[in-house]
């Protein structure tokens, strides 16, 4: 390959600590709506609901402590609508009926 | 009616997320079921008999398994709780809860350590909810003074410390999400228990060693780069960035994490400085390094000279005896280190009849030390000149 990768450690540090956050904050994500799945349920009791939501603030405190001071709100925002793109690109290949015929007919070109 | 069939045209929620997909499959559960066999011509060795279940809680409730240890996760937790929050003394008042965190030093252990900082009516403290610990506690009564300090941390990213000075003469570092509304607060607070607070306070060294060495030498050039440091124990030589200082006498690095400068070399024992482009390994392709070659103190070189010879410098370099370690920086103002310390450079060279190292100035000029050996050109100036 001829391509020249440029790593110099500001993006070196952006990408590795943009994509490591990145992932911690879609795993928060989805541990929010279970935590809100659970408080729907009748079974925590109001301490409990009181206490999960503060823990959650906490942790979504120190996420924004962390992207703030090393400036990598862009980059974990662009890294987590790359994903998305790429899960939505599967998805949509696997449930479109409208892909199905694209893919069929570039087949059958073939 | 047309109008209604359009309505009730089924449609796809367009972009999905990661998340949204995540969701799906907690709140969906999904459920692995594999026999695996690893065979080598034909023979199987090693069987794996795989059954897995994910499934957010609430959907593994649903179900039935775990409900028990749900149960019982959440009762010990009811009775262990009392160890979460901080006691609170007596009658005391939180006032002020935010992010924060304190500088922790003890033996070789330094780090910050992040938690809760609470500003109470009677004292200022950090507390660490998981696993509980109090972090930093300080009562109004012992603080003598407060003061904020905009500083540059080693990625360049400024922000503003809390030096916190206590009595006797201890110094806290202390990180606080909204700084100032934490001092106008204290401040605010020690007015009224009607104590003084010093609010520009002299602030003892963190660590003598620093204001030792800046008290004597004044810095003359400062800046980041990167350093090759010696492998040691199980850990290779790795490439750490660090804030370097030259000073009159010497090249030294501070680190401010740990508080204590990790490299230094006296600027006369400096014999060359190079720069070489050079295979860095990994992604890194060639780069240009800066290579520093000194005489050390112990005699003998160490490991790093290993990938110095790999450039393709000849062994008979000056610098490829016992008694001279090298140095590789890199980064982004290496030519201008590179004219700073090439000021300093002794050029060494070996003498053609001994083999001792000396410095070229010394053997053209004077004639080798050890030997007494006088180059030819030499020679013939002083033919020249005595007739």
């Amino acid at each position: 390959m001829a391509g020249v990768i440029d790593l110099d450690e500001n993006n070196f540090k952006h990408g590795i600590l943009g994509l490591v956050i990145a992932l911690v904050e879609i795993i928060r994500d989805a541990l929010r709506l279970q935590a809100f799945k659970r408080m729907e349920g009748e079974d925590l009791t109001e301490d409990e609901i009181e206490r999960l939501g503060e823990a959650l603030m906490d942790l979504d405190t120190a996420l924004d402590q962390i992207k703030q001071e090393h400036g990598i709100s862009d980059t974990v925002q662009n890294v987590r609508d790359g994903l998305d793109d790429v899960v939505d690109e599967v998805l949509d290949k696997m449930l479109n009926p409208e892909r199905w015929a694209e893919e069929y007919e570039k087949q059958a070109i073939r | 009616m047309e109008a209604q069939s359009v309505l009730m045209t089924p449609t796809r929620e367009k972009h999905a997320t990661l998340v949204d997909l995540l969701d799906r499959v907690l709140e969906k559960g999904l459920v692995i079921q594999a026999d695996i066999i690893i065979s080598v011509a034909g023979i199987p060795l090693i069987g794996v008999n795989l059954r897995a279940a994910l499934a957010g809680m609430e959907t593994m409730l649903k179900y039935g398994p775990m409900r028990e240890w749900d149960e019982r996760t959440r009762q010990w937790e009811r009775e262990h709780i009392r160890k979460r929050e901080p006691l609170l003394l007596p009658e005391e008042q939180v006032l002020l809860r935010m992010y924060g965190a304190h500088w922790y030093s003890k033996g070789i252990y330094r780090a910050w350590r992040p938690g809760q900082l609470y500003l109470t009516d009677k004292r200022l403290f950090i507390f660490r909810a998981e696993p509980g610990e109090m972090l930093f506690e300080t009562r109004f009564e012992h603080t003598k003074g407060l003061t904020v300090k905009r500083e540059t941390h080693f990625t360049g990213v400024e922000r503003d410390m809390i030096y916190l000075l206590r009595n006797p003469d201890r110094l806290a570092c202390l990180y606080a999400e909204r700084p100032g509304e934490l001092v106008e607060a204290v401040e605010e607070r020690m007015q009224a228990l009607g104590l003084p607070l010093d609010t520009d306070p002299t602030l003892p060294p963190l660590d003598p060693e620093v204001d030792a060495l800046l008290g004597q030498e004044e810095i003359t050039a400062e800046g980041k780069m990167w350093h090759k440091v010696a492998p040691s124990g199980i850990i290779g030589a790795t490439w750490r960035p660090g804030r370097f200082y030259l000073t009159a006498e010497r090249l030294f690095r501070w680190c401010t994490e740990e508080r204590k400068v990790l490299f230094d070399i006296p600027l006369t024992g400096i014999t060359k400085a190079t720069i070489e482009t050079m295979d860095l390994g990994g992604l890194i392709k060639e780069r240009p390094v800066l290579c520093l070659s000194y005489r050390n103190s112990h005699g003998q070189g160490t490991a790093l000279r290993q990938p110095f010879t790999s450039t393709g410098l000849s062994a008979s370099d000056g610098a490829q005896d016992k008694a001279h370690d090298i140095a590789l920086f890199a980064g982004d103002n290496l030519a201008e280190w590179h004219a700073a310390l090439g000021r300093f450079v002794e050029e060494m060279e070996t003498c053609p009849q001994c083999g001792q190292p000396a410095s070229v100035r010394q053997l053209l000029e004077e004639g080798c030390p050890a030997c007494g050996w006088i180059s030819p050109r030499r020679r013939q100036l002083q033919a020249a000149s005595t007739p």
